[in-house]
């Protein structure tokens, strides 16, 4: 009830965004020292030896420092996505819930609709297609557009607790609007939210990595997986190492992603 | 039930409406005056207007908008800035294969979900097929689908050869990539399922018909599956966004030519009307979906009616 049964767990999803942060450092960091922008003609389609454990790809640079600070980018842009998406999702789905069936809420759940209804994908396609994209924008938009999934949670939560007892009590002692809202529903509506932004992480660094790969994402000095992989398919023959290995790598970091978060899940039964 | 029908339409209808205006805002509008692109950066500014004129660029937006409307009921969704192609014949062609090839991924996922399911219930000892269902979720598509390409390239040269930027010709070009493509939603759906019928064969009423005799199988279907196919069905049709994405990345990875391949080289060389139109038609489909999915739970779930 309420969302109570949420709470024990809240401390595991908080690990798990701690980890996926320092993660990101981590591997910004290593990928910064090895250097992912360095050419070096000499080493051209050098395969995986223990000087270049990831191989080197066509123009001689380190596919270890690529990868590593490609994931770090990653993440980096979807906390930051979460980040924006969160903020909007409470302030947007907790005036729709507030004030529900009248024409804001109309207007709200309309705009969640048209967002949830077309996939994610389809949009931040649409919209790099004419906006030139840099990190900001990149996390800006996925932020934009990510919001709809948790605010729809925060507006049945919302909506559902509007005429719970201690709602109106705090109405009747005369406290304000706004302090109802922050006081009174946050802490029901956080718990929900969290899980719902924990629950996009995968699929976020999917969009976030399928956007490079069709050429979207992060321009071409700048590593990013998704680009990787895809100059790596047209240089299969020659050096199957540049589009498997970064692969392979990210799906390795999706696993361990994948577990801590069906490890925090609130139905999970240990 | 009428009235719930004209509601979801009209909301779908404005969902729709919002579509058109967002990629005519998008691909029209923003990218920049199209006559002076067309016309190069030394045609002189008399050229420039009357080709505008002529394009009824100077009209207002509304009435833009409402020429790009009339187009796209006509199916004109203009010709491709590469190869002035007419827009709606590469769509066509290209769409019913990128069609196929995540309509059969979207079947072998529910199939293959029910499936693995099925066989879990009937051998309790062979629970550990679970574990390879989750292998699905950890890998994202485009990983799995290199793998292939490795294993089958390893196995069958001559084939992997010949995927590279060849048209179909087998049943397997499409089979093998919409296997691939089914991995994570099959998963996914494989461990709701098992939860959903765990919960379920612990009611009275499973139990009731297991006192009653029914066999093993037909207890499956009417106390498990029946009970439980509902938020399947809904997770089901959640899934074909997944099932979208990873079919344009697959694409790519095995050279098939749907839409996914036509996405990536219109990205490459800026060219708006098709990836307008790509997004458009996908747009479509999915408001369409959602539409269908929501007039079916409400059919099959007086709950969800009221």
């Amino acid at each position: 009830m309420y969302g109570i049964e949420y709470l024990p767990s809240v401390r595991h999803a908080l690990w798990l965004l701690l980890y996926i942060a320092i993660l990101s450092v981590l591997a910004l960091g290593a990928g910064q020292l090895l250097d992912p922008f360095a050419v070096d003609t000499t080493h051209r389609y050098h395969p995986p030896s223990m000087a270049f454990p990831l191989g080197t790809d066509g123009l001689g640079r380190d596919l270890l420092a690529r990868t590593l600070y490609a994931i770090g980018l990653s993440f980096k842009v979807v906390l930051y996505a979460l980040l924006v998406a969160g903020g909007l999702s409470l302030v947007l789905g907790g005036v729709a819930g507030y004030y529900a069936n009248r024409w804001i809420d109309h207007l709200v759940s309309w705009l969640i609709a048209l967002l949830t209804s077309i996939p994610f994908f389809l949009w931040v396609v649409a919209l790099f297609a004419v906006i030139p994209a840099d990190l900001e924008t990149i996390y800006l938009v996925i932020g934009l557009l990510a919001w709809a999934g948790p605010a729809r949670t925060v507006r049945e939560v919302v909506a559902q607790l509007r005429r719970a007892p201690f709602v109106l009590a705090g109405h009747a002692f005369g406290f304000s609007t706004r302090r109802v809202m922050v006081r009174s529903f946050m802490t029901f509506v956080l718990p929900p939210v969290f899980f719902n932004l924990i629950y996009a992480i995968p699929e976020l660094v999917a969009v976030e990595v399928g956007l490079s790969f069709f050429g979207l994402g992060a321009q071409p000095p700048t590593p990013s997986l998704g680009r990787m992989v895809y100059e790596g398919l047209r240089e299969w023959s020659v050096a199957w190492w540049v589009a498997l290995l970064p692969a392979a790598g990210f799906a390795v970091i999706l696993a361990i992603i994948y577990f801590y978060s069906s490890r925090s899940h609130p139905l999970a039964s240990e | 039930m009428m009235r719930r029908l004209f509601h979801a339409s009209l909301f779908s209808l404005s969902l729709l409406v919002a579509l058109t205006l967002v990629c005519f805002f998008l691909f029209t509008y923003l990218p920049g005056d199209a006559a002076r692109t067309v016309l190069g950066a030394y045609a002189s500014e008399r050229n420039v207007a009357a080709l505008r004129a002529d394009w009824g660029l100077n009209k207002p937006l509304f009435h833009q908008w409402w020429w790009f409307l009339q187009g796209l009921f006509e199916g004109d969704m203009g010709h491709s800035l590469i190869n002035q192609r007419p827009v709606d014949d590469m769509l066509i062609s290209r769409g019913m294969l990128t069609l196929t090839l995540g309509g059969v991924s979207a079947v072998i996922s529910l199939v293959g979900s029910y499936g693995i399911n099925l066989i879990m219930w009937l051998r309790p000892d062979w629970r550990r097929l679970r574990y390879f269902a989750l292998a699905g979720v950890l890998m994202p598509a485009f990983f799995s689908a290199m793998m292939v390409l490795v294993i089958l390239g390893s196995l069958f040269p001559a084939w992997a050869f010949a995927r590279l930027g060849t048209s179909l010709s087998h049943w397997y070009d499409v089979l093998i990539p919409a296997i691939i493509v089914a991995l994570y939603p099959m998963a996914l759906l494989t461990t709701l399922l098992e939860q959903r019928l765990q919960e379920q064969s612990n009611t009275l009423h499973a139990l009731a018909e297991r006192a009653w005799g029914y066999g093993v199988v037909k207890r499956f279907h009417r106390s498990l599956l029946r009970p439980a196919a509902l938020p399947w069905l809904a997770a089901w049709l959640h899934q074909f966004s997944v099932i979208l994405v990873a079919t344009l990345v697959t694409e790519v990875v095995f050279s098939f030519p749907g839409l996914g391949t036509l996405l990536v080289s219109a990205v490459q060389q800026k060219d708006y009307p098709v990836i307008q139109a790509v997004i458009l038609a996908n747009g479509t489909f999915f408001v369409l979906l959602y539409w269908m999915q929501r007039m079916l739970l409400a059919w099959l779930d007086p709950r969800v009616r009221n």
